[in-house]
C-alpha cells in the first residue's frame, strides 16, 4: 500500500482553485500536505525581493514536511497552479499514521532522502556555476 | 582517510560518534565544491538507501581521527521496521538536513560570494540566529577549501577575508591554526548588507 492512500482512509481531501494559497512564507508551518491530483509551485522571496521557484509538486507529491520538525516557520509560499485535492495533516496526525503503519515510516524516510538527493544535486550546479561567475 | 568516493556503489550509511568528515563533490570538469562538514551525531552516505543499484554521488574524508559506525543498507531497513522510535529519530534528523539545504540553495540562489562567506564562517562557528551571539575560535581552514564550500575562486575569498579582518568581523594571523570569529558582528553585516 502507498502512503497517500493510508493516509486517505477516513480523510476527506480539500479541494482548492487555480491561484489560492495553501501557506506562505514566514508562517508557522502547521501541516504537511499531499497531493491526491493537482499542481502546486513552491517559491521563496529574498529580503531583497528577490523571488526563485523552489520546486514545483505534481499528484502523489507531498510538501510543507517541515512541520515535523516543531517550531519551524514557512520558507517558502505555496501557490496552486491547477485545480487540485489535497490532504492536510497536523503533525500530531502525521506522526500518528507512521506510528500506526511501520511500513509508512519507511517509504516516508525514502521519500525524504530522495529529496535531499535532488536538493543536493541542485545546491552542487549552484555551487560550480557559480564559481567562475561572481 | 577517505570513507568512500563518488561512483563507487553505495552499500551502507555512516554515523559519526566522534570526529570530523568532509563531504565533497566533483564536477565532470573536476571542479570540487564541499557539500557539508559533519560532527559528531551527524550522518552520510544515506544516498545508498533510496533507489536500487545506487552510486555515491560524493566523496567522505575523515579531517581527524574520528570514531564511525557502518551500516549496511538493509540492516537500516530492517531497524526502521523493528524500532519504529529509531525510524522517527532518523525521520527528524533528514528533516532538518533537508531544511539545511534549501536553506543553502536559497543562499547560493540570492546572495552574492562576498555575504555567502560571511555566512559559511557563521555556519562553522556553529550558531544559529536565534542564539547568543559570542565570538569563537574554531581552526583554520584552507582559503582553497572555503572557495569550495562558498563557490568562488581561492582569489576572491582571499580579498573577503582581508576585508573581514579590517572590520573586525574575524581575527586571524599570518599561519596560525585558529580563527576567531566575531559572530555578533558577522551576523549584522549579514542583516545590514
Amino acid at each position: 500500500m502507498f502512503l497517500l492512500e493510508t493516509i486517505a482512509i477516513g480523510r476527506d481531501p480539500l479541494q482548492f482553485c487555480e491561484g489560492s494559497t495553501l501557506f506562505s512564507q514566514g508562517e508557522d508551518a502547521e501541516a504537511i500536505y499531499f497531493i491526491q491530483r493537482g499542481k502546486v509551485q513552491l517559491t521563496t522571496v529574498s529580503p531583497q525581493g528577490m523571488k526563485a521557484v523552489l520546486a514545483t509538486k505534481g499528484s502523489l507529491d507531498f510538501l510543507g514536511e517541515e512541520c515535523l520538525l516543531g517550531n519551524s516557520r514557512r520558507i517558502s509560499t505555496a501557490i496552486i497552479l491547477e485545480p487540485s485535492s489535497v490532504f492536510g495533516l497536523g503533525k500530531n496526525a502525521m506522526l500518528q499514521v507512521l506510528h500506526d503503519h511501520p511500513g509508512m515510516a519507511e517509504q516516508f524516510v525514502i521519500s525524504l532522502l530522495e529529496r535531499s538527493v535532488k536538493l543536493e544535486e541542485r545546491l552542487c550546479n549552484q555551487l560550480f556555476n557559480q564559481r567562475f561567475a561572481f | 582517510m577517505e570513507l568512500f568516493s563518488q561512483g563507487e556503489p553505495a552499500h551502507s550509511m555512516y554515523f559519526i560518534r566522534s570526529g570530523k568528515v568532509k563531504v565533497t563533490v566533483a564536477s565532470a570538469r573536476g571542479k570540487k565544491a564541499v557539500l557539508a562538514l559533519l560532527g559528531p551525531h551527524d550522518f552520510f552516505g544515506e544516498g545508498c538507501l533510496v533507489g536500487g543499484a545506487a552510486a555515491r554521488t560524493s566523496t567522505a574524508t575523515s579531517l581527524e581521527p574520528s570514531r564511525i559506525f557502518r551500516i549496511g543498507k538493509r540492516a537500516m531497513l530492517q531497524a526502521f521496521h523493528a524500532q519504529p522510535q529509531f525510524a522517527e529519530t532518523f525521520l527528524t534528523a533528514v528533516l532538518a538536513r533537508n531544511v539545511n539545504l534549501e536553506e543553502d540553495l536559497c543562499d547560493q540562489l540570492f546572495n552574492h560570494s562576498e555575504k555567502r562567506l560571511a555566512r559559511v564562517l557563521l555556519k562553522l562557528s556553529r550558531f544559529g540566529p536565534h542564539e547568543k551571539l559570542a565570538d569563537i575560535t574554531v581552526p583554520t581552514m584552507s582559503q582553497e577549501t572555503l572557495a569550495e564550500i562558498v563557490g568562488t575562486t581561492r582569489s576572491r575569498i582571499n580579498i573577503f577575508m582581508t576585508k573581514f579582518r579590517k572590520l573586525g568581523l574575524i581575527q586571524y594571523q599570518k599561519g596560525a591554526k585558529e580563527i576567531v570569529i566575531r559572530a555578533e558582528a558577522l551576523t549584522n553585516a549579514i542583516l545590514h548588507d
